[in-house]
């Protein structure tokens, strides 16, 4: 994401004006985190008008001012659209001839700049602001787990693992009269088709890792299935690039199957740019307390709260949907958590709720904890 | 043309190999060819109105053949046909509806009939009757009749909606009275065309929606002709004589003018839901084959190109698709057996609505250039209510007392523990595999340098598996003794393959574990990380009711009995610790490579202190215990198939799915419903052994293949379920299970994601609510309701749920199934927890 201009709030208040030109995925991804309800922005949009029953249609590039109503998020399909009605623009410079309280919608690209309007500009968004300006922090891997007759193709990046493209084809099971050609055949129809899946939704140049998992050999076999194709179809980009290629084990063949490989010790040295990995192994901490039963490991509001309070929180485990939550109170109350937590020198993860430990931590009432030193009865005397 | 046939006139075949239909040809026709013909075609046809034995089809093909000269090829077409004599009869290929309709028109207007009796000859007069009109009237007339069309089409679509719940005979006699031009059209083409039948019918339906995408901009269109309204009610009377399908013709050429491709496709989309559905069944008798040229025209104006689809093989392919029976022709196949009675005709109207679905699944097949396609859907189908007797029922009081015991046995064991050789040997020595193979797979492991790996190789088939010398999949494949029959099922050992393991368990009601009694080799498999213990568990949490321990590899320990009770011992701790009775379990020393212990084979002298039964002695010994059913058990209960695996076969959209049979019975002719995609089919035949014979019926427990005819194999997975008509099985996303963890490293908590697996279904999943730990001892205590984690070795009640959202798996409860309502979890790799399903959620 490129910050053309900020500025800042001007009467005491934390607010601020920037300008922002998204560039990926991740930065659309970075603006569903920042924008939220009652925000405002400023863009140019096309739009047709009658101005009145007799007269002809007419199409204008006309700037607009919306405050932000709801939001629209497929990361599958980089698409974020917001919802937002027309407000007063004191600038003079938007909304003119556009009457106040309509409602248009703003579908985020990346071609143009826009300037966006936050009243509480805190520092969780500006963090994410400059984490996502910085480039270099960026890491793209591809992923593809697969089982028999399965595969998933994925993108894992910071912030997502998404899913491109899901293969499935039934494979016969063997039989003793099974025709073995048949089974061959439709077993390589599945590479095939992974392999074309992997073509059509990797850049390979950009991509710095591609780990391919899967139980058994499959992995493996996938692996020689693509450089076999690659070699017949002259397709360079991938042999260039095949020793970005990571051949690794999981036990199945679902999405799962990569939060295994993440936290798995034996891959960590290829892994140590991918922040998910770091996530996936701090939630495994988690429960590794909560399995031992030390009273070092606790989840729910309440009981962080509790917790922070003391002083006591080691480890911080929050999602982004608490971060960006629709309700101002929770916004701020999980912000307040955060400073505390860091003020008493504890460790804040933001899990991502687009990877899949981000969505288990979500369902875990998206607060969680590991504590600096075993705390018995934390959620007992909340009861009383 | 009919594009499909009943199961009756299957042998009536078309003396042109190449092109099934007019359909097909047209498609085949470039779009030089294909104006030729269509301009040449209604002049033959008029030419040969006289003649007999001819079809659009073969009309075409000679015009094509003297290279559009149509002089020649009229010629040729008469020579070849004899002259008419007297309306050809198909009164066989007529359809029920059609019969219906036809019965209906006859009652209401015999007036019309003399008529339409000589058709042929008034459609010639009619003809000139048009040539007339047309060139008196020209342009204006033109458009007077499109607006004539367009209104009596729109009163139509208004007036259906609230004929919907009425039966079909109201439906016509309502339109033929409010809108007298187009039902006298209707009557006509039900009377000529009587041949065709239902399906053809569809493809028209499909003709009658591009019709009605086209009148949708129809608007502009009548602005310039507004200004003759008069001609309105006058145009309604030519109308009728006037081939609809001119009229259209010249309606599309003329729109094509007036606006351009892209606001068609706006306006489609809006449309088509709304109206198509009242149309369609307004109109089911209405089926026009012209309309289904227009139609292809309007495909290739206006659907995108796509470079691989127009291809003449992938074309030819995609035609083929859509001429196969649709699923409700599947669905009308199986009610029309029991459909002697005629005042089920809003049933039939039900049907064809559904046929809308299905031609709209069939288009969005072909659009698979979308960016992104979303987690696989299930299509559903219309289920059958009404069973289908039996083709040739047979006395199963008699048949069961006849029948030898029957036995599914699972081989578990930890990797390189003997399964595959095991079984390899047994089938050897039974006799189930000839010297032949074995001396060939001998010869071929000799050359792999894995000569001991030859018995291996009887189930291990693929070449993956036998490179690596590991089972992957599970094998089946029967034999029988003196006193029962067996079916085999070869599970894999190694732990990245333990989802197959556990489908090849489920399907099973006995379990054979394998034990490598080599030194050391036990101690490796037993322990934490050995699958001996966890296929163990499987067996215990997934119902099976006996285990017998094969002691494997005896000879490796020199048959010294030390070692067999030693690991005998340890093993009834085990068993006694995962809760499994000693008389559910037998032991028996053997070694599968030498064959000792296995079936008749003698132990060697050493072995005094074993007088047992050998491996196959014992599963007799099971299989008398277990195997023998009465019928009560048979006949009460309805018939429930869990399916392991679904194989396409021949042309015929044939499928032979394959699994056990978990209650009641099946036999040929019955109708069965697969869940959860709900397709009704007929069991065309059961059958069994490794040769699939048919066999007249299957029982509870037979591990069998049911061929079925018109199912849709894609949308069958291994893990569905089949039942007959009348049980329905639920398809579930979330639902409450009793839980028993095992040993676990992590706590289960809300969200912790997890596999789950019932029976061959294996799914992504994770918990969704912690109800209440339970005591393991009753399950039904409750301990502790408020439940934050769940630990090692805990009963607990908990709810599930499926992580693709639009993932549905069946099942059933406990209670009803106390072999398929057993699920298990997994994750990383490892067994954490077996369930029974309480509830189901809907």
């Amino acid at each position: 994401m490129k910050l053309i201009s900020q500025v800042k709030g001007t009467n005491n208040s934390n607010g601020a004006i920037l300008t922002l030109l998204p560039q990926d995925k991740e930065d659309l991804f970075t603006l569903y985190n920042i924008i939220n309800t009652d925000d405002e922005v400023i863009f140019k949009k096309m739009i047709t008008s009658k101005a009145d029953e007799s007269s002809k249609k007419t199409t204008d590039l006309v700037r607009l001012r919306l405050k932000i109503i709801s939001s629209d998020f497929e990361p599958q399909h980089e698409f974020l659209r917001y919802k937002g009605v027309t407000t007063v623009d004191d600038s003079g410079k938007a909304n003119i001839d556009v009457p106040i309280g309509k409602f248009f919608s703003f579908t985020v690209d990346y071609k143009y700049p826009f300037t966006l309007i936050k009243e509480d500009f805190n520092s969780y968004v500006s963090k994410l602001l400059n984490d996502s300006c910085n480039v270099e922090g960026r890491s793209d891997i591809a992923a593809v787990v697969l089982q028999e007759g399965i595969s998933h193709i994925c993108l894992l990046s910071s912030f997502t693992t998404i899913l491109k493209n899901k293969v499935e084809y039934s494979l016969p099971k063997k039989k003793r009269s099974t025709d073995i050609a048949k089974f061959d055949e439709k077993t390589e129809k599945f590479y095939k088709a992974t392999y074309n899946s992997m073509k059509r939704h990797f850049d390979f140049d950009k991509l710095k890792l591609i780990i391919l998992c899967s139980p058994g050999f499959y992995a493996k076999t996938l692996f020689e299935k693509v450089l076999e194709y690659a070699q017949a179809e002259q397709e360079k980009t991938i042999l260039n690039n095949r020793s970005k290629f990571l051949v690794a084990h999981c036990s199945t063949g679902y999405l799962q199957g990569i939060d295994e490989v993440l936290k798995n010790p034996a891959y960590a040295s290829k892994l140590q740019d991918a922040k998910n990995s770091k996530e996936a192994l701090v939630m495994d901490t988690f429960l590794t307390h909560l399995n031992e039963d030390d009273y070092k490991a606790w989840y729910g509001e309440a009981e962080v709260t509790k917790a922070s309070a003391m002083g006591a929180i080691d480890t911080l485990l929050i999602t982004d949907s608490l971060l960006r939550a629709d309700d101002v109170n929770i916004r701020k109350k999980s912000l307040e958590l955060v400073k505390e937590v860091e003020a008493t020198g504890g460790k804040v993860f933001v899990f991502s709720s687009l990877h899949n430990s981000g969505e288990e931590l979500e369902k875990l009432t998206g607060l969680a904890c590991i504590l600096k030193f075993p705390v018995p009865d934390l959620d007992e005397d909340e009861d009383e | 043309m009919p594009t499909y046939y009943g199961d009756d006139d299957i042998d009536y075949e078309e003396e042109t190999p190449e092109f099934r239909d007019e359909h097909e040809f047209d498609d085949y026709l470039n779009d030089e060819e294909y104006e030729l013909i269509s301009e040449m075609f209604p002049r033959a046809k008029n030419e040969l109105a006289e003649y007999q034995g001819w079809n659009n089809l073969s009309v075409k093909l000679a015009l094509f053949d003297h290279n559009f000269d149509y002089d020649e090829a009229i010629i040729d077409l008469k020579r070849t046909y004899k002259k008419k004599k007297q309306t050809e009869e198909f009164e066989g290929k007529i359809s029920l509806l059609e019969q219906l309709a036809r019965r209906k028109v006859l009652s209401t207007k015999t007036s019309e009939q003399s008529r339409i009796s000589n058709s042929p000859k008034a459609t010639s007069l009619l003809d000139s009757l048009r040539k007339n009109t047309s060139e008196n009237s020209g342009r204006g007339s033109l458009s007077g009749r499109l607006s004539a069309l367009k209104e009596s089409r729109s009163r139509m679509a208004s007036k259906c909606p609230s004929d919907e719940t009425s039966k079909n005979k109201f439906d016509n006699r309502m339109t033929a009275k409010k809108s007298p031009s187009l039902s006298s059209i209707l009557e006509r083409r039900t009377k000529s065309n009587t041949s065709q039948s239902l399906s053809s019918k569809l493809a028209a339906l499909k003709g009658n929606r591009s019709k009605n995408d086209r009148q949708i901009p129809e608007p502009k269109v009548e602005k310039s002709v507004n200004s003759q309204p008069s001609m309105v009610p006058t145009k309604d009377s030519h109308a009728e004589p006037v081939d609809p399908r001119i009229a259209f013709e010249k309606l599309r050429s003329s729109l094509c003018h007036i606006s351009s491709p892209k606001s068609y496709h706006h306006l489609n989309s809006d449309s088509e839901h709304s109206e198509i559905t009242a149309i369609a069944l307004s109109q089911p008798t209405n089926n026009d084959q012209k309309i289904k040229n227009i139609k292809r025209r309007y495909d290739e104006i206006f659907t995108v190109y796509f470079p691989n689809t127009n291809l003449p093989a992938a074309k030819k392919r995609v035609i083929e698709n859509f001429n196969n029976p649709s699923p409700d022709d599947v669905v009308l196949d199986a009610q029309n057996k029991a459909f002697e009675a005629v005042e089920d005709v809003t049933k039939n109207v039900a049907t064809l609505s559904v046929t809308e679905d299905s031609i709209k699944d069939g288009r969005t097949e072909n659009e698979d250039e979308k960016p992104f396609d979303d987690e696989p859907i299930i299509r559903t189908y219309k289920k059958a209510n009404i069973p289908t007797k039996p083709k040739n029922p047979i006395d199963l009081e008699k048949y069961l007392s006849d029948k030898k015991p029957h036995l599914n046995f699972v081989v578990l064991g930890h990797v390189d523990a003997g399964k595959s050789t095991l079984m390899g040997r047994l089938l050897y020595d039974v006799g189930a595999v000839d010297n032949k193979l074995i001396r060939k797979l001998q010869r071929e492991s000799d050359v792999a340098g894995k000569s001991s790996f030859h018995l291996a190789w009887v189930m291990d088939q693929t070449p993956e598996e036998r490179s690596r010398g590991v089972t992957v999949d599970v094998c089946t494949s029967d034999f029988e003794t003196e006193a029962s029959t067996f079916t085999i099922i070869d599970a894999p050992g190694h732990r990245d393959f333990v989802p197959n393991a556990i489908a090849g368990v489920s399907q099973a009601d006995v379990a054979v574990l394998s034990i490598d009694c080599g030194p050391d080799a036990f101690e490796s498999g037993f322990n934490l990380d050995g699958q001996t213990k966890e296929h163990a568990l499987l067996a215990r949490s997934l119902g099976v009711r006996h285990i017998i321990i094969a002691m494997n590899k005896m000879d490796t320990a020199d048959w010294y009995e030390g070692r067999f009770r030693d690991i005998q011992w340890e093993l009834r701790n085990f068993f006694q610790d995962i809760g499994i009775e000693e008389d559910k379990l037998s032991w028996v020393p053997c070694s599968g490579l030498s064959g000792e212990g296995v079936y008749k084979k003698e132990y060697s002298i050493g072995v005094t202190w074993y007088n047992g039964p050998s491996l196959v002695g014992s599963l007799e010994v099971v299989a008398q215990k277990l195997g023998k059913l009465n019928v009560k058990d048979v006949s009460n209960s309805p018939f429930v198939f869990s399916i392991l695996d679904a194989a396409a076969s021949g042309k015929n959209k044939d499928v032979t799915i394959s699994g056990r049979v978990e209650s009641g019975s099946i036999q040929a002719g019955e109708t069965i419903t697969i869940y959860p995609s709900e397709q009704s089919v007929i069991v065309e035949s059961v059958l069994c052994g490794n040769d699939q014979h048919p066999t007249p019926i299957a029982i509870k427990g037979d591990f069998v293949g049911l061929k079925l005819r018109n199912a849709h194999y894609e949308d069958i997975q291994g893990g569905d379920l089949a039942a007959v008509v009348g049980f329905d099985i639920p398809s579930a996303q979330e639902f409450t299970v009793k839980l028993l963890t095992f040993q676990l490293d992590r706590p289960l908590l809300p969200g912790t994601p997890f596999i789950l697996f019932r029976g061959a279904c294996e799914q992504p999943a994770r918990i969704k609510k912690l109800h209440s730990i339970v005591d393991k001892a009753t399950m039904t205590k409750i301990l502790k309701s408020k439940v934050k984690h769940l630990g090692s070795q805990k009963a607990a009640i908990v709810e599930l749920e499926l992580t693709e959202k639009k993932r549905r798996i069946p099942m059933l409860t406990f209670s009803l199934s106390k072999h398929l309502g057993r699920v298990v979890l997994r994750k990383e790799g490892r067994t954490i927890a077996a369930g029974l399903v309480e509830t189901i959620e809907l």
